[in-house]
């Protein structure tokens, strides 16, 4: 299976108002913020939740925009599926890499110290450096589970109401541990682990549900 | 960790409700949901794992957060026993949901799931967990405990509250073995009166036999419904070393509670005179022989360890041959010598982190401390910096804030007790101590070397140390550290802030307690602070905030001033007599001169302490002005006492101009303040003739 560069850009646009609302809210943000950028910050990861369901929603829709007919041009579902993952990872992309490199070259840091004159920097602009790789791993996170959720929906099946609410729980429980931090090492490394793994398993688990995914036309 | 909790729960909700309706109005689209087949095994599986790791994740910290502090209750089988059932129901609850969600009902299942948890913080959280109610009634009296330390600077020291011998400091003893032990008497001790004891008479530098505890009745926290209140009983406690009654200094006895622990580590700092003595005089025999000890002498000096290291160290200082002692007893312990190169050093250090972890302490002034700034000239620095740096971004909370707690790294408190580990929920390792001595050393070591620009040091710890605080301005020692050592955007860092703002109270985002009771700006004070050339020229440009700084702390004091919080006055010696300090006197000594900032005693005090800051500039007739500001009478023994920090003819010049300035007020009393001191009583013993005769006498004997 190769990539389909046509059927890739096709995807990617359905996602794309997403990218064009984010990508400047993103950008400002990251110049004009003038706390230190760290890794317990509830409206960020409020932003990206609405951001990766946004992606998620529009480019996984069945419904309308051309779905059904797309699913009806010979691709496989498995080409369909590494596809739309692809798409919705380079829509995350487009709004995190240019955030994410505003951080790593010192555009923040010289927009806040020298234009803003923000005190903190440009000490601070060490300690940002990781700040986006967490991030891109909630992106990832969070991409896998509303992609569950979506795929989950569409089944022939009951409780396709799961998948909504699994996400709705992970939402819930991240926020809560972004707000309220671990009181341990092993306890955040045990946290993440288990997300991780969650989340590669709901990425197996959608990729087989995606086999039998009803589409309407 | 409930609002946490609840915002959680309320966002799951606000996200859960929508996609389940959008949900469901899609499937009306479709067939009906009873004509569907149920999901596959793998999709169960998938999402029932899912589900219990989610519960597992929200649970751990309800039922764990009794665990992450070293609580004496779960050392009672009872207690443990209770609190391991409530741990199995729990279990036990997310067990049957998640079969529930397997092979019955996934919607149930997650039903029971969001059951446990809301069970599991109505069991496990708060002050007054429920699972507490599992132990009887006896038992749960027990759980508040009295912790009485920290650890005195001296080893086998025994406590004594009320005449009752408790046992050797840290005593730890729950409250109702204390109370059932322990009489409580409805008043002082004979011959004391509360007043002596609680240090606000201006008398907390006199030795006294007795030591106030105020200590909580009962704690009724683990009551059903919860009370968070308690009484307040007072005791008084004595300490007892070889024999010797000692006696407390500094400081108030003090009790409190956190948690179900009620503690009193407070007031108990113990001294005995008589074992100092013995220690002296054990190191006056090494200074008679040139630093030439044998393996006896060390086996002495070890059996008054603690107190005989930190007597050693503070008197090698200044004295070559206990400075050799010291060497020797370093090498001896710790094989010093034989360090080669940066990784043996690096093994050594290691070494000695590891042991003081083992030991639950670390104290700078001992000779593992001095082992360790020996060791430092060895030590590669980007190593030692990389660890730091670590340390710093690993951070630590305390049990009461949660927050981050990095700056314990630079607190180095020379006696890491056992209540700091029982009190932090996540306490900072006891080996990091050790790594942050090190790290200090090597700045002062680096800074010794010369060298242009910031050292490593400044580069990077000093940098972390700060952004790991970004938020919390008023209490980081981190960022005082800092500032002080020399951090190398300080200047810029502090300017950019909000300094010029007014500071009234606690509830201003930038007011700093002062004195008892004023309030200043955190940054203006930092800035006037800061000891740089930028410092300099920032108290020369804003002089008038300088003044209304100490015009602030000295009006606030009302009593005792404490001079380093009027530092910045004393930073700029080399304008002499335009620096700020001597442009500031007059005030100064008008401000002290009134009743409430200071009179009599305190204000002589502070006037003397003041003009010692000031040397060598001070002049003679400046400490007759500071005596004659308090009414001719010198009040005690301190401020004749502080003279000595005077060069000898200098001391000389100012006790006999205060003697002369003391026998005219004797022949022409002024008016007494008080209305019910007669003149006649304004004797040489009243105004403290004798002792600066006493003084005097001492001087020339000693020259």
């Amino acid at each position: 299976m190769y990539p389909k560069p046509h059927l890739l850009a096709w995807l990617y646009t359905r996602s794309l108002p997403a990218t064009l609302v984010a990508l400047p809210v993103a950008v400002a943000f990251v110049l004009l913020w003038p706390e230190p950028l760290g890794p317990r910050m509830p409206w960020v990861w409020l932003f990206i939740c609405v951001h990766a369901l946004a992606v998620v929603a529009l480019t996984q829709r069945t419904a309308t925009g051309g779905a059904g007919f797309l699913y009806t041009r010979g691709f496989s579902r498995d080409a369909l599926w590494v596809h739309l993952l692809l798409a919705e990872g380079l829509a995350v992309l487009c709004v995190w890499l240019p955030a994410a490199l505003l951080v790593w070259t010192p555009v923040r840091s010289v927009v806040q110290d020298r234009w803003l004159a923000n005190p903190w920097f440009p000490v601070m602009r060490a300690s940002e450096l990781a700040v986006p790789w967490g991030w891109l791993a909630g992106y990832v996170l969070l991409l896998a589970v509303f992609a569950y959720a979506q795929v989950r929906r569409w089944q022939p099946t009951r409780e396709r109401a799961a998948g909504t609410l699994l996400a709705a729980g992970t939402v819930a429980v991240g926020l809560t541990l972004v707000a309220e931090g671990f009181h341990t090492e092993w306890y955040g490394y045990l946290t993440w682990t288990a997300l991780a793994v969650a989340a590669l398993a709901m990425l197996v688990g959608a990729w087989r549900l995606h086999r039998r995914l009803e589409v309407h036309a | 960790m409930m609002e946490a909790t609840m915002i959680g729960l309320v966002v799951g909700v606000m996200v859960a409700v929508p996609a389940a309706a959008l949900a469901w109005r899609r499937r009306r689209t479709l067939r009906p949901a009873r004509s569907m087949p149920g999901p596959g095994w793998s999709t169960r599986l998938v999402e029932t794992g899912t589900l219990g790791a989610l519960g597992v994740a929200a649970l751990l910290p309800l039922v764990w957060e009794r665990t992450f502090i070293e609580l004496p209750d779960l050392a009672r089988p009872e207690v443990r026993q209770a609190y391991m059932i409530a741990l199995a129901l729990t279990g036990l609850g997310l067990l049957i949901a998640m079969l529930t969600a397997m092979y019955s009902n996934w919607c149930g299942g997650l039903l029971l799931v969001v059951l446990v948890c809301f069970a599991s913080h109505w069991g496990f959280a708060g002050h007054s967990p429920t699972w507490m109610q599992l132990v009887s009634e006896p038992q749960r009296k027990q759980a508040g405990w009295l912790v009485f330390g920290p650890k005195p600077g001296y080893r086998g020291v025994q406590l004594h509250v009320n005449g009752v011998h408790l046992g050797e400091l840290p005593v730890t003893i729950s409250m109702e073995a204390f109370e059932a032990r322990v009489p409580y008497w409805h008043q002082p001790p004979e011959g004391l009166s509360e007043r002596d004891l609680l240090f606000e008479d201006g008398q907390e530098h006199l030795d006294r036999p007795w030591g106030l505890l105020k200590l909580p009745v009962r704690d009724l926290r683990y009551t059903w419904p919860p009370s968070h209140g308690h009484d307040e009983r007072h005791y008084y406690a004595q300490v007892e070393l070889d024999g010797e009654w000692g006696t407390f200094y500094g400081g108030g006895g003090m009790g409190g509670s956190q948690s179900h622990i009620a503690y009193a580590q407070r007031g108990l700092r113990p001294r005995f005179p008589g074992y100092d003595e013995r220690v002296r005089e054990h190191l006056q025999a090494a200074q008679e022989t040139n630093g030439q000890v044998d393996a006896a002498w060390f086996a002495t000096m070890a059996s008054f360890a603690p107190r005989g290291e930190t007597m050693l160290l503070s008197r090698a200082k200044e004295d070559p041959a206990l400075q050799r002692v010291v060497d020797t007893w370093v090498n001896h312990r710790y094989a010093l010598n034989e360090v080669r190169g940066a990784d043996d050093a690096w093994r050594l250090l290691e070494r000695i982190a590891d042991e003081a972890e083992q030991r639950g302490a670390y104290d700078m002034a001992s000779i593992t401390g001095a082992a360790v700034e020996r060791l430092v000239p060895y030590l590669d620095p980007e190593r030692l910096t990389d660890t730091a740096v670590a340390a710093i971004r690993a951070g630590y909370g305390g049990y009461n804030s949660g927050r981050l707690d990095a700056d314990r790294l630079v607190s180095l408190s020379t006696h890491t007790s056992v209540e700091s580990r029982i009190m932090a929920r996540r306490p900072q390792p006891i080996r990091h101590h050790v790594f942050a001595h090190a790290v200090w050393t090597m700045h002062e070591h680096l800074q010794a070397q010369g060298g242009s620009g910031p050292n490593v040091v400044q580069r990077r710890v000093l940098d972390a140390l700060v952004y790991s605080y970004p938020h919390n301005h008023r209490s980081n020692r981190a960022l005082n550290r800092a500032l002080a050592m020399g951090w190398p955007d300080a200047y810029r860092f502090m300017s950019r802030q909000p300094w010029h703002r007014s500071a009234y109270s606690p509830s201003d985002e930038f007011g700093m307690r002062v004195g008892n009771g004023g309030y200043v700006n955190v940054w203006l004070y930092r800035l006037l602070c800061l000891e740089m050339p930028d410092g300099q020229r920032f108290r020369t440009r804003y002089s008038q905030y300088l003044r209304q700084t100490a015009d602030t702390i000295v009006e606030a004091s009302s009593g005792y001033i404490d001079i380093d919080e009027l530092k910045f006055l004393f930073l700029d010696p080399q304008l002499g007599n335009m620096s700020p300090g001597m442009t500031y006197w007059p005030r100064f000594k008008e401000l002290t001169a009134t009743p409430q900032n200071g009179s009599g005693y305190w204000g002589l005090l502070a006037r003397v302490q003041y003009l010692i800051r000031l040397e060598p500039h001070a002049t003679v007739p400046m400490y007759v002005e500071a005596l004659r500001a308090s009414e001719g009478s010198l009040g005690g023994d301190y401020a004749a006492n502080h003279l000595e920090q005077l060069p000898p003819d200098k001391e000389r010049a100012v006790l006999e101009a205060w003697v002369s300035e003391l026998k005219q007020i004797l022949e022409n009393p002024p008016e007494p303040m008080e209305p019910w001191m007669q003149p006649e009583r304004i004797n040489e013993e009243h105004v403290g003739l004798h002792r600066l005769h006493r003084r005097l006498n001492k001087l020339e004997r000693d020259e």
